[in-house]
């Protein structure tokens, strides 16, 4: 075993390790200031060549981990992100007195996140996505206002549902198929008895991550309640653990899923256009970001949905969801951390306001598939899927996509809009520099980390994006975006201001939780009238019961009388038992 | 007989010696009470370790002594025995210096240490019995021997607590017995063997098994507290903490639950068990308690409460696994004796220092234990999570090999129920989990001991901890050689004849 191949173990141990720290009240300072670096070996890893499979038998129900093309790709944008968010909260919560339990919690989500990137099995898979689930509630609720317990409440109830879905899906999975690596799982699983509850199962279960319709109500709530650095990672990092569990499980290439594939591109749209609609009319920018990645996600789970109905493109879906991913994680982080700059910048120079919004502006425009930019490669991807599957693509879709980049112009607008606002009200005190550097790598990295990432087909994605003839494409929908914002702006703006506001955070949870409540409240009704019920019938049993051994419950009280007087009420138990086996005997 | 055989009665001895001598201290012997104590525990600890690696390397044990008419009172330690005897073993070790540490300087503690001892000496003569008859005799013994546990408050709820837990398990004792009679009448004495024992019934008499197995279930259902048997189980819990941490991570339930496995595998066989159309029946029943007392822990507030009526759901898993026919789901009923226990016990010890430290007893007062007893809150949480079922701590290993039992004995339903029980506590344990860790507490605590460097006592501090690490332990390391899920393992390919 050489040190290489050690990396992926390594790349989740040494968190999880630096976490066990913080436990210490002693060794806490040093924990925290270890924390940004703890992320290194996975980073190494996903730049390192790949060293194998490696198992670890005695671990848990026998853990392989790998690092494949696709998980390196994956890691490739998370360890990175991970870190940087964690040196950026050591700047952010410098105030905070209970930082150290939010660093705890961030290790260990971020420890389950690599570990699910390395996972080489099912198995392992869940078993870090639960890690990364369960901890991340502490890092959403870490300030402790109702907002925040508000949103951890709504995330938590989905984790469950989510570990409710995914228990028998993987389950069904593993029985049927064997805890094989991931290369080797698609083929048993698209032959399986079962293989559409599987499909459903994974689907829903890690869709709920995803934010995918109707399972995405608690990231608006949950981006932008959590920590800056934290709502970074959740909208850029997190989210993307749900797109690799359909990427790893999807039974696709093998046979066409034509009612799986519709179902996957029909949500994914929805998702892509409620996730602009929904997002405009938010007045808080983390919220807007928020929908964002609702949109966003929606698209890549696009590819995926021609790549079931058409097998020959799933390789080329798997690729374009991944690219997509890389891109988007930077991009998303960027802006979340840049919200934080601008709060902490307000009240500034005017020059330093247009530093700031020009840094933010890039990243946005790259999500909107500007020119030269990550998001340009990403759809450029996109586009290839269509293409790759031909005839068997609904028609409707190329068409569309495009139509989604104008979208999200008007929502990044409307971010850069709201950003601008916070940079006018005043900030508290200076910011730390450890802020802004991280800020301000994660800005570079979402705009030029296509030109050298070695990610699987990210660079073949860049050249057919940054090739001349392909300039116009990325560049009309964003035009057309600006241009209908400068119009709704100047022909409606009473009527946009009136929609401020209209849909709240969660959306569709707000009725759904209207008729939770009223379905819970009659269920209380309902207990206390069946409680009452149950007591009466009892107690007429009860009442029997009573009569029949009266005569025996005095000689209990005897018993009890002699058994306080000890010893000899010991000692007569130990006779009892001794007459009694003697008994036996003679 | 060699002085091998022997071993089993050693072990039981171990703790039934030490426990007779106790009664004879005068109260203010500590430190012989403890010196006893702790001997009696670690030597059984230690001859435990020494049949457990004899076991693993095919060594056999069993002792016999004639009783009458060819009768036996008979000790072995066949695998399954020893997953138990095991388990007892470590458990009674951490409750002992628990328990020291609980009643420092309360009254009476020869008497409770005394009637501790000879309940642990019970429990396993409970799992090494190697007939029925001898198993008969010590869930008698343990009956009787629990009694003086659970009334040693001698309050009158107490007292009360300890005519219901009588009664029931009287009563309990003496379908168990009838049944256990029945069966010898007509079998001759039944041994316990692996794939059962009645295969010399005659034909003609098969038409009484099933009414024999509804006696034997119903008798070891009580101490099992199978719904509707179950409900001098909540009242007990009026006993002091370390009572009710061993009356429900080993001693009474576990024995019931124990019991059944017995007389599922090891007297009637699975096969002759399914072939008799009794564990679809049992599969109902057992899901049955699973769901109810998960929903009767959700309506209580009283954490030992919630503990206890989690306790009714968690060992019918047991239950469930027992029967399912399949090697998954026997694996799964069979690894959960072993991870329920230290799951209970270390929430049980949380509840007591909970209680004992700042007099929190109510599930809704829990804010800010985080902070003043992380290691306890943190201990709390591992069991609580290992009790849902979320990976990698033990009780996900339970639940996935019931899960992956239920789809191969061609009962997907199975399935529902474990998830529903799943959401269900994590209904009623992640509210205190969120409390503890995220909900700050404005008032000062009750401090109801003096306070020192620790968060309380560390014999009460200390169980809890090490309990919570073999929780996480038991998950993380599964497939380490004799961890209880390797060894549940082993006793399943015993039971299917492989």
């Amino acid at each position: 075993m050489t040190v290489v191949s050690l990396l992926p173990a390594l790349s989740v141990l040494v968190p999880l390790l630096v976490a066990g720290l913080l436990i210490f009240g002693s060794l806490r300072p040093i924990a925290m200031r270890l924390a940004p670096w703890t992320l290194l070996p996975g980073f190494a890893a996903a730049l390192l060549p790949a060293g194998g499979p490696v198992e670890f038998p005695w671990v848990f129900l026998g853990l392989r981990l790998n690092l494949d093309d696709l998980g390196r790709t994956f890691l490739l944008f998370s360890a990175p992100l991970w870190g940087l968010a964690a040196a950026y909260a050591a700047g952010y919560l410098r105030e905070d007195r209970k930082r150290h339990r939010f660093f705890a919690y961030f290790l260990l989500a971020a420890a389950g996140n690599i570990g699910l990137i390395v996972a080489a099995d099912l198995l392992g898979y869940y078993l870090f996505f639960a890690v990364l689930s369960v901890s991340g509630y502490g890092i959403i609720v870490h300030e402790q206002t109702p907002t925040a317990f508000q949103a951890g409440r709504v995330y938590i109830m989905l984790v469950v549902l989510g570990e409710l879905l995914l228990f028998p899906g993987v389950a069904l999975a593993v029985y049927e198929c064997g805890n094989v690596p991931f290369g080797r799982l698609a083929a048993p699983l698209a032959d399986a008895p079962h293989r559409d509850w599987i499909v459903l199962f994974t689907f829903a279960g890690f869709g709920i991550k995803a934010g995918a319709i109707p399972l995405h109500v608690w990231l608006p709530l949950a981006h932008p309640a959590a920590p800056t650095p934290a709502s970074a990672v959740l909208s850029g990092v997190m989210i993307k653990a749900g797109l690799l569990g359909w990427l790893r499980v999807l039974p696709g290439g093998i046979v066409p899923l034509e009612a799986w594939g519709q179902t996957f591109l029909t949500l994914g749209l929805a998702a892509a256009v409620l996730g602009v609609a929904a997002g405009t009319m938010q007045s808080n920018p983390k919220t807007v970001l928020a929908y964002s990645s609702i949109s966003q996600m929606g698209l890549m789970t696009v590819p995926l949905g021609i790549g079931m109905i058409a097998p020959a493109a799933w390789p080329y879906a798997v690729t374009a969801a991944a690219v997509y991913a890389f891109h988007h994680a930077l991009a998303k982080s960027a802006l979340f951390l840049g919200v934080g700059v601008a709060r902490g910048f307000g009240g500034g120079s005017r020059r330093r306001h247009a530093t700031i919004l020009v840094a933010l502006a890039l990243p946005a425009a790259a999500l909107a598939g500007a020119p030269l930019s990550g998001g340009a490669a990403a759809k450029a991807a996109l586009k290839g899927v269509v293409e790759a599957a031909g005839d068997a693509a609904p028609a409707w879709v190329s068409p569309l996509l495009p139509l989604t980049a104008v979208g999200t112009t008007v929502l990044m607008l409307r971010f850069l809009f709201l950003a601008r606002r916070l940079l006018a009200e005043p900030a508290h005190g200076p910011l730390p520099r450890s802020m802004t550097a991280a800020w301000g790598i994660v800005t570079v990295l979402a705009t030029a980390a296509f030109a050298f990432a070695p990610g699987r087909g990210i660079r073949e994605a860049a050249l057919k994006a940054f090739a001349p003839a392909a300039q116009w494409a990325s560049l009309w929908p964003l035009l057309a975006g600006l241009v209908l914002t400068a119009a709704l702006l100047r022909t409606a703006p009473e009527t946009l201001r009136r929609w401020e506001n209209r849909i709240p955070p969660g959306d569709i949870l707000v009725p759904v939780a209207r008729v939770g409540a009223r379905a819970a409240a009659r269920y209380r009704a309902w207990d206390v009238a069946a409680t009452d019920r149950a007591r009466e019938w009892a107690a007429g049993l009860f009442k029997l019961a009573r009569r029949a051994i009266l005569k025996g419950e005095k000689g209990a009280r005897r018993f009890e009388r002699n058994v306080e007087r000890w010893p000899a009420g010991a000692l007569g138990v130990l006779v009892l038992i001794a007459l009694l086996f003697a008994a036996l005997a003679g | 007989m060699t002085a091998a055989q022997w071993l089993p009665v050693f072990v039981v001895l171990s703790s039934l010696l030490p426990g007779i001598v106790i009664f004879l201290l005068r109260e203010e012997a500590y430190w012989a009470r403890t010196l006893l104590n702790l001997t009696g525990a670690v030597l059984k600890l230690a001859l435990v370790a020494v049949m457990a690696v004899g076991v693993f390397q095919g060594q056999t044990y069993e002792a016999r002594f004639p009783l009458f008419a060819g009768q036996d009172l008979a000790l072995h330690a066949a695998p399954l025995s020893l997953l138990f005897v095991v388990l007892s073993s470590v458990l009674w070790l951490v409750t002992t210096l628990y328990a020291i540490g609980y009643l420092e300087s309360s009254p009476h503690r020869s008497r409770f240490f005394g009637f501790f001892s000879l309940c642990v000496s019970a429990t396993t003569g409970i799992a090494m019995a190697a007939n029925l008859l001898s198993f008969v005799l010590f869930y008698e013994m343990l009956t009787l021997a629990t009694y003086p546990l659970v009334v040693h408050r001698g309050t009158p709820e107490a007292l009360r607590a300890g005519r219901v837990y009588l009664g029931y398990t009287l009563a309990g004792g003496a379908l168990l017995l009838l049944g256990a009679i029945w069966l010898t009448a007509l079998a001759g004495p039944v041994n316990f063997a692996e794939a059962g024992s009645l295969a010399n019934v005659p034909p003609s008499a098969r038409g009484v098994l099933p009414v024999i197995f509804v006696l034997l279930i119903a008798g070891l259902g009580v101490k099992a507290s199978l719904v509707p048997l179950h409900s001098w189980l909540p009242i007990a819990m009026i006993a002091p903490a370390p009572v009710s941490a061993l009356l429900h991570a080993v001693a009474v339930v576990k024995a019931g639950a124990f019991g059944i496995v017995r007389v599922v595998y090891d007297v009637f066989g699975v096969r002759l068990s399914a072939e008799l159309g009794l564990l679809g029946p049992l599969a109902v029943l057992a899901s049955l308690t699973i769901l109810y007392g998960s929903i009767m822990a959700l309506r209580q507030t009283d954490l030992k409460r919630r503990l206890a009526f989690s306790t009714i759901s968690q060992v019918s898993y047991i239950v469930l696994g027992t029967s399912i026919v399949g090697a998954f789901a026997t694996t799964g009923g069979l690894v959960h004796i072993v991870h329920q226990g230290i799951m209970k016990i270390t929430l049980f010890f949380c509840a007591g220092n909970f209680a004992e430290t700042v007099g929190i007893t109510d599930v809704r007062r829990m804010h800010g234990l985080g902070r003043r007893m992380p290691l306890t809150a943190a201990a709390f949480t591992v069991a609580a999570l290992g009790m849902i079922g979320i990976p990698p701590l033990a009780g996900f290993i339970s639940k996935w090999y019931l899960g992956l039992g239920a789809l191969e004995g061609g009962s997907p339903w199975a399935i529902v129920i474990l998830l529903v029980s799943t959401l269900l506590n994590a209904a009623y344990f992640l509210p205190i989990v969120n409390d503890m860790w995220f909900r700050s507490r404005p008032e000062p605590w009750d401090e109801r001991l003096p306070r020192g460097r620790l968060e309380t006592r560390w014999l009460l501090l200390a169980p809890p901890v090490v309990m919570a690490v073999l929780v996480a332990a038991a998950g993380i390391l599964a497939e380490v050689p004799m961890s209880p899920l390797e060894w549940s393992r082993l006793i399943t390919g015993l039971e299917y004849g492989r």
